[in-house]
């Protein structure tokens, strides 16, 4: 089987080019950008928002009163957010429900009275401006309350968690991929239907060139997609290069599923019904991440959960290629498996 | 020498519930403008679709401008254009754009697309969106869209079929022309006056079988009889075969009724159709 490179790029271009004519499409792709950008201006606090902190220590001690009562120009400068303990606290910082995580001794009132010296941790998003906020008003508090006995020693922990205006961004990008799905009966089955197949494959065009130049039509857009939702939100940080690469392996394996759909279903409508019927499922991996019990078992079942799972990680900064590998091996299994599927598919169909 | 351009032998075509051909044979002459008529499901779609090479025949051969469809299936997309039934281009696509997208694929400058617009009467519509075309205008569209390769055979599939009078009348002039240059036509109708109108010779195909194949003319002469019609003062209407050898008396008596209006009918194609296959026309 002889490909050739030229007709296949020449395909691609002309699919992308009738793309941006294509409203269902830019709709498909824009809705969660737009909603993506829209939830960053909700969630961006105003500076006169108090700073949300947990106390994963310490929280009942007279100290812990007196930083949650600082005010500055007459304004409260932390929300002392409750925890059970410094686990649930923790795991606020990194889903960015809080700005930070502080420490103190138990027995930091006691030991301010005393004399003694007094250590407290503090775990903060070093680029959040909150945690800044959170910090200078510590700091404050100690200097104020420690001031003829010190020494008071402040450690500081980077960590980095999402702001709340991030929380959501892995969701939307996996939106964005899981669209390939859709996407491919949309393209493919619609050209057989009304003959485009046709008229391409009696020019000098064979079937799977024409599949390969719908499938790298999927994944350019699919990708592409999910990149400018992450990159217009600030969310290629961290280790974009692992974000990126799990994009793409995560719009390989969407599109190869919505491929092999519509070659296994020549009908247009039923095409585009099965196609929607395993969209939202495909979803509950990305919006289920990190649940208990069964509902997490099923959600990583799904590549939308590594897909998350590893740009979740790049956000807060534990991503790292070694980390990510098992995640990327089970995605890339999946995509194996589908394009084998999708291989035997087109052989079964092409003269 | 032998001066077919297509040549059929034996063509089967077995799909799981249905036999579609049975043993089709025929060839047509450079140079001429061939039709395939039949009944709805007699074959006539999947003959065409195997000799432009969509589809694969279970057994037999057919060989096109000298290229086996099977075995050489890559070369065979120079030697053809193929007009589909319904309108086969991009909506959102001028025509240009729709010529040139195919002009990259056959290698051909886009000066070929242009030229071929001006060819089909539509350069001035050239830069406007397919979807705003009517339906004349894209069958035209599509034709020259058939021509970039510069085929030895055109393949139309139901050329006229959903065109008006005027429309179709153009597209008629446009196939003659391009039969006058040399361009053998295959076409595919289920219009019978379209046929009889254009084709040099005629086949007639049902249950996959080709069951006659002459010029419109013979077929006519062969399989159906003039007809002679009479219509009295009293309105009453008869109709009588040509060929009747007591014709001449029935007249007779006819005429001590008062003949208003006596009047021969030519046999058409449809007749033709009709008295081979049993069936209408599909």
């Amino acid at each position: 089987m002889r490909l050739r490179l030229r007709t296949i790029r020449i395909l691609v271009a002309n699919d992308l080019q009738l793309s941006l004519r294509n409203w269902s499409l830019l709709m498909l792709l824009g809705v969660p950008l737009l909603v993506s950008l829209i939830m960053s201006l909700i969630a961006n606090p105003s500076s006169g928002t108090p700073v949300k902190v947990a106390l994963a220590s310490g929280a009942s001690s007279r100290f812990a009163a007196r930083y949650e009562a600082a005010t500055v120009a007459g304004r409260r400068v932390v929300d002392v957010v409750p925890t059970r303990d410094s686990g649930q606290a923790m795991k606020l910082l990194t889903r960015g429900e809080v700005e930070a995580v502080i420490f103190l001794p138990d027995d930091i009132d006691q030991a301010l009275a005393s004399g003694r010296a007094v250590a407290v941790r503090a775990v903060v998003d070093d680029r959040s401006q909150g945690a800044v906020v959170a910090l200078g008003a510590l700091r404050e508090e100690m200097r104020s309350l420690a001031a003829p006995t010190p020494p008071v020693t402040l450690t500081v922990e980077p960590l980095r968690g999402l702001t709340p205006a991030q929380i959501m961004l892995p969701a939307w990008a996996v939106t964005v991929l899981v669209s390939g799905v859709t996407l491919m009966p949309g393209t493919l089955a619609r050209d057989r239907r009304e003959k485009m197949m046709a008229a391409l494959l009696v020019a000098p065009v064979s079937f799977t060139e024409f599949v390969l130049a719908k499938a790298i039509f999927g994944l350019i857009v699919t990708a592409g997609g999910a990149a400018i939702v992450l990159l217009a939100n600030g969310g290629l940080t961290g280790a974009p290069l692992v974000t990126l690469a799990f994009i793409l392996i995560g719009a390989a394996v969407f599109t190869l599923i919505g491929l092999l759909i519509s070659l296994l279903i020549e009908d247009l409508q039923a095409a585009i019904g099965v196609a929607t019927m395993i969209y939202l499922p495909l979803l509950y991996g990305a919006f289920f991440v990190g649940t208990p019990g069964i509902a997490g078992a099923i959600a990583r079942c799904t590549p939308g959960y590594y897909v998350h799972t590893a740009i979740l990680h790049s956000l807060n900064g534990t991503a790292t290629w070694r980390s990510e590998l098992p995640d990327a091996l089970s995605l890339l299994a999946m995509g194996g498996a589908l394009l084998v599927a999708c291989v035997w598919a087109v052989r079964r169909q092409d003269l | 020498m032998n001066n077919d351009l297509i040549q059929a032998h034996g063509l089967v075509k077995r799909y799981p519930q249905v036999v579609a051909l049975n043993g089709v044979s025929f060839s047509v002459e450079a140079g001429e403008i061939f039709g395939l008529l039949g009944p709805n499901g007699a074959g006539k779609t999947t003959t065409i679709k195997i000799l432009t090479g969509q589809v694969r025949p279970t057994a037999g051969r057919a060989v096109v401008g000298g290229i086996d469809v099977v075995s050489e299936r890559e070369r065979l997309h120079h030697a053809i254009g193929v007009v589909f039934d319904i309108p086969t281009l991009y909506e959102e696509h001028s025509a240009r754009r729709n010529l040139t997208l195919f002009c990259d694929l056959f290698g051909e400058p886009h000066s070929r697309a242009d030229e071929l617009l001006e060819s089909v009467g539509l350069r001035d519509v050239a830069g406007r969106p397919v979807r705003k075309m009517s339906r004349g205008m894209k069958q035209r569209v599509m034709i020259a869209r058939a021509l970039i390769p510069r085929p030895r055979v055109l393949f139309l599939d139901e050329p006229t079929g959903a065109l008006d009078p005027e429309s179709a009348a153009d597209l008629k002039r446009l196939i003659r022309r391009l039969a006058d240059g040399g361009t053998t036509v295959f076409l595919t109708t289920h219009q019978m006056e379209v046929a009889d109108q254009l084709c040099n010779r005629v086949a007639i195909i049902n249950r996959g079988q080709i069951v006659a194949v002459a010029s419109p003319t013979a077929l006519k002469r062969q399989n159906a009889v003039p007809l002679v019609q009479v219509e009295l003062y009293d309105g009453r209407r008869t109709t009588l075969p040509l060929s009747d050898g007591q014709l001449g008396d029935k007249l007779r008596e006819l005429a001590q009724e008062g003949i208003a209006r006596l009047a021969t009918i030519e046999p058409t194609l449809e007749d033709v159709l009709l008295a081979l296959t049993g069936r209408g026309r599909g």
